[in-house]
């Protein structure tokens, strides 16, 4: 028996049992629907978190600032110790591996004016490092350079809030500002990132590193806070660095450095991110489980409407089978065309599953969209591959049965029935 | 010698009783020949005919078909037999009813491995022709008259060029008139040198044969020329 003839058997016992065949189906095609729509529905929400943690740059991210000591002896050696330094950021950067980029930040608030208009701005003062270590996206002009570091330039990247309130629709670029009282020149201006509503929009970090005004390190030190000292310094860690042994290394080195005063604090944002991360991926495995659960428990039904419409087809074509067997079929070739039959049906089912699967994706995006969210799920191949699988593993299983029964029968006595 | 058996016995052991249906049947057939199997139901022509068909196995005897030993064979050694060497014509013709004549016709060369669709298609279409059946090659048995319908089934039967053909009560399910015609097709493939058996219960179709073995109680009663 050819394959193509025992597929095209198959087809044509769906055909011809309508109404039959749809109900053994229906178990199949809600399994194989609810994989697909839930795969791509879960992976769809997900995947866009995921993108957004990505984009809010705080991975790997450590932030180390000033701290006056809580203990009497610390607060009593106070003047041992220097605080946080540049120079802290270089040993830092020498000594421990796991840091990809470090940069100490001058901060403080001013008055910053454009013409007529005027706000108050954190001014953070970095070296152009904090631009990349932080993922912040330029929407006009630069980035600041070393050689602004070098020069002690009075150049200046605005946030996008603080350029809205300033220049309005206007172009920055190349215009002059006055920080304080001191004149600065707008070289560049960032853009803020695009998160889902999920998000939050971005929340408060993203509202915060709009409303700065950057400018280099050295000129944040010479004009702006007028000294040496450092308020923090922002740390990324390499992406695949041990988050507690470079917390541990920065903050033993540090300690070394500042005579065992404990005159600073690390705030382990990476750790907060990863927890978050944790958070998100729990809620996902619950999906997921739901998910599966479902398409177990209906390709199960699927699976034993599949396995009684077969042995009633096998009842049916006794005639057949003894046929068959009387011109020479062997057990194995009947044994091959029933279960071929039974797979048949049940991918049957699993396209019109994931038609029907598709469909529903389609249709939670769109209601997504009507209800104001900003989201597009789209189709999940991976799903689309997963349902279709569990398709023919239930035709291959829940087939075995019927089709052993139809390969041992004895021609003689399938040939004498009158079915 | 094409057919030999050798005090082939066969019994069914239906729980309480044990049905003995053939108590010794020795019998030859030789090439060519033209033999009908007579007996009254119940006699043991069926299951002689089974065994003789490779659908059944002797319980004890040896079956020599055509130089092999087929008594000890089972299964798929069977089966392959059956395709090769046997062509089965049936009293209700056991056509497929959901495909056209020339699939019907072409599936014992399905079974036979290694012929390519189109090739097993060609050899269907020329067995129809053989018997008449050329305006009906796309006709399901039942768009068939009674007549059509067997010989679409002797087509079956010949189209693996079989060395016997098996005929099971083949006027059984027919008008008197299609009768003759199906077995006027018989005595023709006989002239043309076929072995032809036929199990009836029927003296008219009996007559059409040049010998006549008769199965009484599971043993040849008797035996002659027709």
């Amino acid at each position: 028996m050819d394959i193509l003839e025992s597929i095209g058997s198959g087809l044509a016992s769906i055909w011809s049992h309508k109404l039959r065949s749809a109900l053994t189906l229906f178990g199949i095609i809600v399994g194989v629907a609810a994989v697909v729509a839930m795969t791509s529905f879960v992976g769809g929400i997900a995947g866009r978190i995921w993108e957004d943690f990505d984009k809010l740059g705080l991975d790997n991210v450590l932030f180390v600032a000033n701290m006056r000591p809580m203990n009497p002896e610390g607060y009593a050696y106070l003047k041992a110790s220097k605080g946080l330094s540049f120079e802290d950021t270089e040993i830092l950067r020498a000594e421990v591996d796991e840091i990809l980029g470090i940069t100490p930040v001058v901060a403080d608030y001013r008055v910053v004016r454009a013409g007529s208009e005027a706000r108050r701005a954190e001014i953070f003062a970095a070296t152009p490092d904090g631009f990349f270590l932080l993922k912040f996206i330029l929407g006009q002009g630069r980035f600041l350079s070393d050689l602004d570091v070098e020069n002690n330039a009075r150049v200046a990247v605005l946030g996008e809030i603080v350029k809205e309130d300033l220049f309005g629709e206007a172009d920055a670029v190349g215009e002059n500002i006055l920080i304080g009282d001191e004149h600065f020149h707008v070289v560049g201006v960032l853009r803020q990132k695009d998160f889902s509503d999920m998000f939050g929009g971005g929340g408060n970090e993203q509202r915060e590193e709009h409303e700065r005004v950057y400018i280099p390190i050295t000129a944040g030190m010479h004009y702006i806070s007028g000294t040496k000292r450092i308020a923090y310094f922002a740390v990324r860690l390499k992406k695949d660095a041990d988050l507690a042994t470079g917390y541990d290394k920065i903050h033993n080195t540090l300690l070394r450095e500042h005579r065992q005063i404990e005159d600073f604090q690390i705030e382990n944002v990476a750790e907060e991110i990863l927890q978050a991360r944790q958070q998100v991926q729990e809620i996902v495995n619950t999906w997921n489980g739901i998910l599966s659960t479902i398409a177990t428990v209906s390709l199960l039904v699927g699976g034993i409407g599949l396995l009684s419409v077969l042995i009633i087809s096998v009842n049916e074509r006794l005639r057949e089978i003894g046929i068959r067997k009387a011109v020479g079929a062997e057990n194995r070739a009947v044994f091959q065309q029933f279960l071929i039959e039974s797979v048949t049906i049940s991918v049957f089912g699993g396209l019109v599953g994931v038609g029907v699967g598709v469909g529903l994706t389609k249709l939670m995006s769109f209601g997504a969209q009507a209800m104001g969210q900003d989201i597009v799920i789209p189709v999940s191949g991976g799903g689309i591959l997963l349902g279709l699988s569990f398709a023919i593993i239930v035709g291959v299983v829940f087939g075995l049965y019927p089709a052993i029964k139809a390969s041992k029968l004895d021609p003689i006595e399938a040939i004498s029935k009158h079915a | 010698m094409l057919i030999r058996t050798e005090n082939l016995t066969k019994s069914y052991d239906l729980g309480a009783v044990e049905v003995r249906a053939l108590r010794g049947v020795t019998l030859g057939i030789e090439e060519g020949e033209y033999v009908a199997i007579m007996g009254p139901s119940g006699s043991g022509k069926s299951t002689l005919m089974h065994i003789i068909g490779c659908l059944d196995t002797p319980s004890t005897g040896r079956y020599v078909l055509n130089g092999a030993e087929v008594s000890e064979l089972k299964g798929r050694a069977l089966a392959r037999v059956r395709n090769k060497e046997i062509g089965f014509v049936f009293q209700n013709f056991n056509l497929l009813p959901r495909v056209d004549l020339v699939a019907n016709v072409s599936l014992p060369l399905v079974y036979h491995g290694g012929i390519a669709r189109g090739a097993r298609r060609e050899q269907a279409v020329k067995a129809l022709e053989a018997v008449g059946l050329t305006h009906r090659l796309k006709h399901r048995p039942n768009e068939l008259s009674g007549g059509e319908r067997q010989r679409a089934s002797i087509a079956r039967a010949l189209v693996n060029e079989p060395s016997i053909l098996l005929a099971d009560e083949p006027t059984g399910n027919l008008d008197q008139k299609t009768g003759r015609e199906i077995m006027a097709i018989l005595d023709e493939l006989s002239k043309e040198g076929k072995t032809v058996i036929v199990v009836t219960h029927d003296s008219n179709v009996a007559a059409h044969a040049r010998r006549i073995v008769e199965i009484e109680d599971g043993v040849i009663a008797r035996e002659g020329r027709a």
